[in-house]
């Protein structure tokens, strides 16, 4: 079967955003269905984007990050580890595998290095098939957010 | 006389007292409390019985001090803190008096997350200075701890337990400069007699007896300096690991890695602590704690030079 | 404060289980609380959003049905802020609180014809030590006794709760249970060693009066001059 699988790529836009846009430059070609989603930091990422990103019907996540020791913001690298492990944990326990999920280092001039792990990743995804999120169910997402009084 | 127990004359008469450990069964096994007491009897002049020992359910002390005084042993009952509340316990100290106990050391007991139960919920009503407080005034004030009188009714006589009253101390615990101020607590509380925590580091234990003596502790307490013969290096190696308040020295592992009969060593280092024990001023005695080897203590009781045990004077 | 901890979600989805509705998805609501259990990053708007978005995946896929929504309030623990609550709840069948067990129970008392289930394990009373981990420092006995100690708890951060401590098991200041517990004795000898008050230390505590923890039975506290 042939599926293209749908994927968010949340990009620091110190590092793996600028290494995107070089990468883009140099007219290598790159998988279009891995859409990036830019960060002022990776230590901005919050648990609940990754969960909302696969409940509209994301296959894949991945997450780029400056290299340990290279956070401009000092501990953003190492806050956005710790909240992709936890994530790990909820998907593994509500049957999403944790595979699906993925954590990468990059330097802002790593292009190559940036395409490789795009393009590795998104074989991966392929292979691990659609998402079940979207293959069991089909009841429309439910809108969240009651108004707070 | 406080209790009139054996282990009390003794004391009073100014014996070197021995005492030894019997560990109750892990099942109803009546046999074995009876044989272990058969091997114990003759070579103390009074007996732990152990009550649920590092929170592992055993037959319990009153029960099992039964037996062994049926079978001619002196017993010291042993009481937790961790299991019994204050009605419990003072109904088990009327229950083992009236089936002829007289001994009896307050612990506070190992917490229950050592032992094979780390689920229960642990008791800690009192603690083992509040206990033994307890316990003297019932025997001394006679009164419960409500403050009413040990008499079935208003108008029947006064019948109070009347035990020899026992503590543990801890000589290696922290803080190191506490532990006399606690033990000076305890005798203020009530304890008649005091068994120590296993000593394996002779030169720091003087400077505990040190502490004691300065404080002239020694002549208001009975204090009985405990032992332990080890089989094994193994033995001592996670003694010193794990368990927590005890000071082992390596030259000890050491000897013991070395030797070519580890039990006849073990016990032989036995000896030479109660040999060095006889000569230190303020100890009164020995406690043999053979923890699941009680067939060694009638070996280091006759090595030591402490067999017979002696009489109690005639009145 | 109150500390709690989110339960395993397996164990929340299973508490789920129990109460599906045949014929159209079960609405459920996720309540948090902005008080304690926010500061203890157990059950705040943050975590009912992470909970309520990993119900939704869960459950779709398992190809069950359900709306999962979310919302928070002040505190769960006053009858007030949870009454806010009246018109949303009519619409659902089922209430998640990501609350204490006070809140849960409030919840409960103030819409009995509703099922509320308990989504944290709420552990003790204390405060963080530092980001991320909380530590226990109060056991609500009922006879407060801080004066005495140093403004040190034995009942709460000693092991065996022992008035006359340390036991035998303290060992280089820390409690013979876990290496990761300081002896609360020894915290308390050292806070009166620095306050020169070790004389303290020679009294005999008396025997506890347990009756007023929770020994005693469930407690109430009243103020006349403010009951009208």
């Amino acid at each position: 079967m042939d599926f293209t699988p749908a994927i968010v790529a949340f990009c620091c836009e110190n590092s793996a955003y600028r290494a995107a846009d070089l990468a883009g430059t140099k007219q290598e070609g790159y998988p279009s269905n891995v859409k990036i989603c830019r960060l002022p930091c990776s230590g901005k990422l919050e648990i609940i984007h990754i969960l909302k990103a696969f409940e509209e019907g994301a296959d894949g996540v991945f997450v780029f990050a400056c290299h340990p020791d290279s956070c401009k913001f000092l501990l953003g690298n190492v806050r956005a580890g710790k909240r992709i492990d936890h994530t790990n944990t909820i998907l593994e326990k509500i049957g999403i595998k944790k595979e699906r999920l993925r954590f990468f280092y990059v330097s802002e001039l790593e292009w190559t290095t940036f395409l490789d792990l795009v393009r590795e990743g998104n074989e991966s995804i392929k292979s691990l098939g659609p998402s079940p999120v979207k293959v069991r169910s089909t009841v429309i997402p439910a809108k969240a957010g009651i108004q707070k009084k | 006389m406080k209790a009139g127990s054996r282990l009390e004359k003794l004391l009073n008469q100014g014996e070197f007292v021995a005492t030894a450990e019997l560990g109750p069964p892990k099942s109803a096994d009546i046999q074995l409390i009876k044989k272990k007491a058969a091997i114990l009897r003759g070579y103390a002049d009074a007996v732990n019985i152990t009550d649920n020992q590092t929170a592992i359910v055993r037959v319990s002390s009153i029960a099992a001090g039964k037996i062994a005084l049926d079978e001619g042993l002196e017993p010291i009952i042993q009481m937790t803190c961790r299991d019994r509340n204050r009605l419990a316990m003072q109904a088990d100290i009327l229950g083992a008096y009236v089936l002829g106990l007289r001994n009896l050391l307050c612990l506070s007991g190992d917490h229950q997350s050592f032992g094979n139960h780390p689920q229960s919920k642990n008791v800690y009503d009192l603690d083992s200075i509040q206990l033994v407080q307890m316990y003297k005034n019932m025997r001394d004030e006679k009164v419960f701890q409500c403050g009413e009188e040990i008499r079935n009714t208003k108008k029947s006589e006064i019948i109070e337990p009347r035990m020899f009253l026992g503590v543990a101390a801890n000589p290696f615990g922290d803080p190191f400069e506490f532990r006399v101020v606690r033990l000076a607590k305890k005798i203020k509380a009530g304890a008649d007699f005091v068994q120590t925590q296993c000593i394996f580091d002779l030169p720091k234990f003087k400077t505990f007896m040190q502490m004691v003596t300065d404080r002239g502790l020694h002549e208001k307490v009975s204090i009985l300096a405990g032992v332990m013969p080890v089989k094994s290096p193994k033995v001592l190696q996670y003694m010193k690991n794990n368990v927590a308040g005890m000071s082992i020295p390596d030259e000890l592992i050491r000897r013991m890695e070395g030797a070519k009969d580890a039990k006849a060593e073990g016990a032989k280092i036995c000896v030479e602590m109660i040999q060095q024990m006889r000569e230190m001023p303020g100890i009164a005695g020995v406690h043999i704690m053979a923890v699941e080897w009680e067939e060694i203590v009638p070996t280091v009781v006759k090595d030591a030079g402490l067999w017979p045990r002696p009489e109690v004077a005639a009145e | 404060m109150i500390i709690a901890e989110q339960k395993d979600i397996t164990e929340i989805v299973k508490m789920i289980e129990g109460y599906q509705y045949q014929g159209r998805p079960l609405k459920i609501l996720v309540v948090g609380c902005d008080t304690c259990v926010t500061v203890c990053l157990a059950g705040g708007a943050k975590e009912v959003a992470i909970l309520a978005s990993s119900l939704r995946l869960a459950f779709k896929v398992q190809g069950k049905e359900a709306q999962v929504h979310e919302t928070s309030i002040e505190r769960q623990c006053e009858k007030e802020f949870v009454d806010s609550l009246k018109s949303a709840v009519k619409e659902h069948d089922l209430l998640i609180s990501t609350g204490c067990g006070i809140g849960v129970q409030t919840i409960a008392e103030q819409f009995p014809d509703l099922a509320v289930i308990p989504a944290l394990n709420t552990t003790f009373l204390g405060l963080p030590e530092k980001q991320g981990v909380w530590v226990e420092r109060c056991q609500a006995c009922g006879q407060c006794i801080l004066d005495k100690t140093g403004g040190i708890c034995p009942i709460s951060r000693c092991s065996k709760s022992l008035l006359n401590g340390p036991c035998g098991g303290s060992q280089n200041g820390k409690c013979e249970i876990n290496k990761d517990i300081d002896c609360g004795w020894h915290l308390i000898y050292e806070r009166l060693k620095a306050l020169n008050r070790l004389e303290c230390l020679e009294e005999i505590m008396p025997v506890k009066n347990w009756s007023t923890s929770r020994d005693g039975g469930p407690r109430k506290v009243i103020r006349e001059d403010m009951c009208l």
